[in-house]
């Protein structure tokens, strides 16, 4: 994932939901990841 | 490296990244570089990195940002493709992910888990030999470790999202996981959930769970089979569905059942699946 991530800079989030009915929402995502630039 | 992310109250956050050189320098770094003011009382979140790093990209995504999937309802599966900027340094080591989110009126897709198909008092066709109603047999034959063997961490995908991560889909952590039962009346109904979440990228540690797909079937549908083949049977499939000594077994009856048997709505009034799977059912 992470060479994918270091030509696309994408990152693919994917949930599987539970069976059922019901609501989710996602509300926020923080990514991070190290770099060594000074 | 360790940072940390820290809410204080009334006042902002503070991220700190740190250059580690030795074991005594992190140790310094955590003491100096934390520093929380005006306030009486500070709440830190449980994130923390621990990866070691020089500098770290932090991006936060939420409402505002214009992500689509992000603070709107999800579905199945729902993919959300998040992108730094152009402008985004290098990656030099595995990122990491925080997702926060809720779920709200989670239910599976059954009314009466006490095996009445269509919700009411008594299903008709689930009277045993003797007469009586199906529940006195449920509860008479109910086994007393039902609860510890429905724990949630058994079967998460009734009642927890899988996170997967990558144009594959890789399988990372799960969210929602409490370790509550999930047989369907004591499923999350009506509460609101919601827990920050952290799972690093990739994640070798995370848990890999199996559960057979007889399983995945709401416990009025298996037991809308029972009653069809109790008919057969004596009532004696009733007894070994709903005690559960070996949850296991029972499930294979039924996947038996599925092969030698009419369709559950062949014999069961009200009763059909729902698309798109031919798995679940939903009683009207």
């Amino acid at each position: 994932m992470m060479t994918r991530f270091a030509l696309t800079r994408k990152v693919t989030l994917t949930l599987e939901v539970p069976p059922g009915d019901s609501t989710i929402v996602v509300e926020s995502v923080v990514l991070s990841y190290p770099h060594t630039e000074a | 490296m360790v940072g940390y992310s820290g809410r204080v109250l009334f006042y902002s956050v503070t991220v700190s990244c740190f250059v580690r050189r030795s074991r005594r320098s992190v140790w310094r770094a955590d003491r100096v570089n934390w520093q929380v003011r005006n306030a009486m009382t500070a709440k830190l979140s449980p994130v923390r990195l621990t990866y070691a790093l020089m500098r770290c990209k932090l991006m936060t995504l939420d409402a505002s940002s214009g992500i689509a999937g992000i603070a709107s309802p999800a579905y199945r599966p729902s993919n959300i493709v998040l992108e730094f900027p152009g402008d985004a340094p290098p990656a030099a080591g595995p990122a990491t992910i925080w997702v926060q989110a809720h779920i709200q009126n989670h239910k599976l897709h059954v009314r009466d888990t006490r095996g009445a198909p269509n919700g009411s008092p008594r299903g008709g066709i689930l009277d045993v030999d003797s007469g009586q109603p199906y529940y006195t047999e449920l509860l008479r034959a109910r086994d007393p470790e039902e609860e510890w063997k429905m724990q949630q961490h058994y079967w998460p995908h009734l009642g927890a999202l899988r996170l997967r991560v990558g144009d594959s889909g890789e399988a990372v952590d799960w969210m929602f996981l409490s370790g509550a039962p999930v047989l369907p009346a004591r499923v999350r109904d009506g509460r609101w959930l919601q827990r920050m979440f952290a799972a690093s990228c990739p994640a070798a540690h995370a848990p890999q769970h199996s559960a057979p797909p007889a399983h995945s079937w709401p416990l009025a549908a298996r037991t809308a089979f029972c009653g069809a083949l109790g008919a057969l049977s004596g009532g004696a499939c009733e007894r070994m569905i709903e005690s559960k000594r070996s949850l296991i077994e029972s499930k294979r009856s039924l996947e038996a059942a599925v092969v030698t048997w009419p369709r559950p709505w062949q014999t069961i009034p009200n009763m059909r699946p729902t698309a798109p799977t031919s798995t679940r059912w939903r009683f009207p």
